[in-house]
């Protein structure tokens, strides 16, 4: 699978209020990305790969990793407002994500303010499954023009 | 709560009481260094696993800093003579809970990591919550602040991770906190 990736903006770009990042999909999710991830960032921890693991410690099956989908959201806000403008960045997981699932990437300007010398956005980002459910709620602080 | 002290994990989990775990609150782990500087091997594989086609990353020497948060794990196998007794510190926390996930994570960065950046990792072990009860079991919250210092002591990144460790309990829904996960 590819993915058109734009190129990421060097200067500050112009935000307001209410405007929206560009809404984009990944998936399905595989256990070869599971696999892929464990590989690139060395977390091993079975619960990821390995299914009777994971039913014992009270999971369905395996699960992506949670900053698997959350790379996945950063590089998508980098993408839109540059990574060296990127001021602060949280991440909350609000559930998992399993094998099979396509997962939608959605961000908004909560507003925009003025602090130190800087114009700064306050925004509000989501993964979110096909089945509505949030994997992923996410704030972050970006430098605007 | 399972009283076992096997690390069913293999990832270097101590084991204790609660009280003994929340007793860690405050303490500060030894600098540690990663056992790989950042490469273009793991920026790319990185890369194409997250579809990022930044030319900075492909072409350049600059680093995703999602892949910082993954610095502090140590290789599965090593040979004798080189190993490190040291994994990730809130894993080192002595608590009941066999499993672990991650509830939330706060990144802020300083500058921007690169391919040749050899990061030292101090962890602080911020706080360790009361037993909570949660959707998949019973346990406890540890938050621990992680500052990323290259090799000239250069501050990169400093990352707040709240990790939930737990046992599976029989469900009772009526001792369910709001929290995740």
């Amino acid at each position: 699978m590819t993915t058109t990736t734009p190129t990421m903006p060097t200067s500050p770009v112009a935000l307001t209020e209410g405007d929206e990042m560009p809404a984009s999909e990944f998936g399905p999710l595989t256990r070869s990305h599971i696999v892929r991830y464990a590989g690139a960032g060395g977390d091993f921890n079975p619960i990821h790969h390995d299914e009777e693991f994971a039913r014992s410690a009270g999971m369905p099956g395996v699960f992506g990793m949670g900053l698997l989908h959350g790379g996945l959201l950063g590089q998508r806000l980098a993408a839109w407002v540059g990574l060296a403008h990127i001021r602060a960045f949280r991440i909350r997981f609000t559930g998992q994500v399993w094998p099979g699932d396509v997962l939608s990437f959605t961000g908004s300007v909560t507003g925009v303010r003025e602090q130190d010398g800087e114009r700064l956005a306050d925004l509000t980002l989501a993964v979110t499954r096909q089945t509505g459910d949030p994997a992923i709620t996410a704030t972050a602080v970006v430098r605007v023009a | 709560m399972s009283t076992a002290t096997t690390d069913i994990t293999g990832l270097g989990m101590a084991f204790g009481t609660l009280e003994e775990g929340r007793a860690w609150a405050g303490r500060t782990s030894e600098p540690k260094q990663a056992w790989f500087p950042i490469d273009r091997s793991m920026v790319l594989y990185y890369c194409s696993l997250v579809e990022d086609a930044n030319p900075r990353y492909w072409e350049g020497d600059e680093c995703p800093p999602g892949l910082l948060m993954t610095l502090g794990f140590n290789p599965q196998w090593t040979p004798e003579h080189l190993h490190r007794d040291d994994s990730l510190f809130a894993l080192n926390v002595p608590l009941p809970g066999h499993h672990i996930i991650n509830a939330s994570t706060t990144t802020e960065l300083e500058r921007r990591p690169r391919v040749g950046d050899h990061v030292s990792i101090v962890e602080e072990i911020v706080s360790v919550s009361p037993e909570k009860t949660t959707r998949i079991g019973t346990g406890v919250f540890i938050t621990s602040l992680t500052t990323y210092s290259d090799q000239h002591g250069e501050v990169i990144a400093r990352n707040t991770n709240v990790l939930f460790r737990y046992d599976i309990t029989a469900r009772d829904t009526s001792a369910e906190t709001e929290e995740q996960p």
